[in-house]
């Protein structure tokens, strides 16, 4: 996704969700976005598919 | 610019409840002591919110009174300890720092921590300054008492520096992402990160709530323990405990400690490699066994911490940002406008991340048989106010919420219990301050440990 891509991806989420914000603040806001899911991609790339209740009786217990 | 710490042999509470059952010392005369400290030096300091003397003095002289009659105390009567400003106090407002909550209605009742460390009989001396709703790592206008032109870290800032400047002999934190173990590291106090789920979030306004863990600051190992206790509502168990954390020195002999070469040694100023290898060292002499490993998840922790944070804090706050954004300072508004706009499966995917990080962990401590991981609780000691920006020796440039939070955060995604421990002080006389990481639900094995290299570090 483009810088431009992206940002209008945001403007369009912040409309949906009704937050009203200031058109200097878009830029700074986006590049964090893709950012967060730039890592997200990465971090399901290496997850095991199921996600558990968060507990350690699983793995703690093999110790 | 800054102000002598007149206590490099601070209070503990088990000498001082000593010397209170001796009757050495009045509850009164405690009480004194401390608001004087407060009085002379918390106008530059800045850790307290609500403090009312005259309420504290009174209930002091009454417990004296009860003390003279010689009628049954509770096992921390009279202790002076501080409460961060998120959690509820019955009688006292619940601010957060936040504009928005200035005019908000005193608690009715008391958290489910405070409730049940109250009956062990401490005195509550009033709200600590924290970041705005937790969120951050500065608790402006709270300033490091070691040096009042540094932060004292957070998000429990105040509750650090109240203890670090004698003004408390315990205070209550909240750790999300660090914040009782930058504090603590920061100001020079002992802080304890329980496991994940080990003490009640009711009555705890919250920040991300897979990851807000509870905890005390205190000056040592073990009244850090007696006021875990307390919060868990194991009061009776205090006296019994004291014996086990005896002055003299204990070995250990027969603990494996993890060191881990990788992630935690990257950008780490040379006075805290230092105090971190002396450390690692007196270990060592002491007769564990110190093995060397690499935890390659560390990144990822961190990552997943981050972004439950991230999407959970948005929540928390997304009517605030669309109804109210202008009472909301610049940092909270930016962590929470990027929160409410993350879509759901970025939430998902840190969960599921989460379980890989923690099978991760549990297998480097089941591979290496180890007790616990020592590792720097912070890279650098404590900024200036409004460095935005840390620099390391090599010219590297971290921003300074990104740096204190680095070595802290993936514990938060693991859950597992942490000591902060203070370890000796840099060469501008800052603090520093060492992490050591237990297994989950092994807080009194932990403590043991902790407390044997506190004694040998001292």
């Amino acid at each position: 996704m483009t810088t431009e891509e992206n940002q209008t991806a945001v403007r369009l989420v912040l409309k949906a969700l009704r937050i009203e914000m200031a058109e200097e603040r878009i830029p700074a806001l986006a590049e964090s976005y893709a950012q967060v899911i730039a890592q997200s991609h990465q971090l399901r790339e290496s997850n095991t598919p199921v996600p558990t209740a968060p507990h350690f009786d699983a793995s703690w217990s093999e110790n | 610019m800054t102000v002598a710490n007149p206590n490099p042999h601070p209070r503990t509470i088990r000498q001082t409840l000593d010397q209170l059952n001796r009757k050495d010392l009045s509850t009164a005369e405690l009480m004194t002591e401390i608001l004087t400290r407060i009085q002379e030096t918390d106008e530059d300091v800045y850790a307290w919110l609500d403090v009312r003397p005259q309420h504290l003095l009174d209930l002091a002289v009454a417990q004296d009174r009860r003390r003279s009659l010689d009628k049954p105390t509770t096992p921390l009567f009279g202790i002076p300890i501080g409460v961060k400003d998120i959690i509820d106090l019955a009688g006292y407002q619940t601010v957060c720092n936040m504009e928005s909550r200035e005019h908000v209605d005193k608690a009715l009742r008391d958290a489910e921590i405070v409730h049940q460390l109250r009956k062990t009989g401490v005195n509550f001396l009033g709200k600590t300054v924290t970041q705005e709703a937790a969120a951050g790592i500065y608790s402006d206008p709270c300033r490091n008492p070691w040096d009042i032109s540094r932060i004292p870290g957070g998000s429990s800032g105040g509750s650090a520096a109240a203890v670090a400047n004698g003004t408390a002999l315990g205070a209550f934190g909240t750790d999300t992402g660090g914040s009782i173990r930058i504090p603590a590291a920061l100001c020079g106090v002992t802080g304890l990160k329980p496991t994940y789920g080990r003490l009640s979030l009711t009555g705890i306004y919250p920040l991300s709530p897979s990851l807000d863990t509870p905890g005390p600051l205190a000056n040592n190992v073990a009244d850090c323990m007696a006021l875990y206790l307390g919060m868990q509502g194991k009061g009776d168990e205090i006296d019994a405990m004291w014996a086990r954390f005896g002055d003299e020195a204990v070995g250990l002999a027969g603990i494996r400690i993890g060191v881990l070469t990788n992630y935690f040694t990257d950008n780490v100023s040379a006075d805290i490699s230092s105090a971190w290898q002396r450390a690692t060292a007196h270990a060592e002499r002491m007769g564990a066994e110190i093995v060397e490993c690499e935890w390659n998840d560390a990144y990822d922790a961190r990552i997943v911490a981050t972004h439950l944070q991230r999407v959970e804090c948005g929540q928390i706050h997304r009517d605030l940002l669309t109804s109210a954004p202008d009472l909301m300072g610049e940092q909270l508004r930016t962590r929470v406008e990027l929160g409410a706009i993350l879509p759901a499966d970025v939430w998902y995917a840190a969960l599921a991340g989460r379980e890989r990080i923690k099978k991760s962990i549990a297998s480097l401590y089941a591979q290496h048989s180890l007790d616990a991981i020592l590792v720097p609780s912070t890279p650098v000691t404590a900024p200036a106010v409004g460095d935005k920006q840390v620099s390391y020796p090599d010219g590297t440039i971290e921003d300074t919420g990104v740096a204190l939070t680095r070595l802290t955060q993936p514990w938060n995604a693991t859950g597992q219990p942490v000591f902060a421990l203070p370890s000796g002080m840099d060469q501008n006389g800052l603090p520093i301050g060492l992490s050591l990481v237990g297994r989950p639900d092994d807080e009194w094995h932990l403590a043991d440990i902790a407390h044997a290299l506190q004694l040998s570090i001292q």
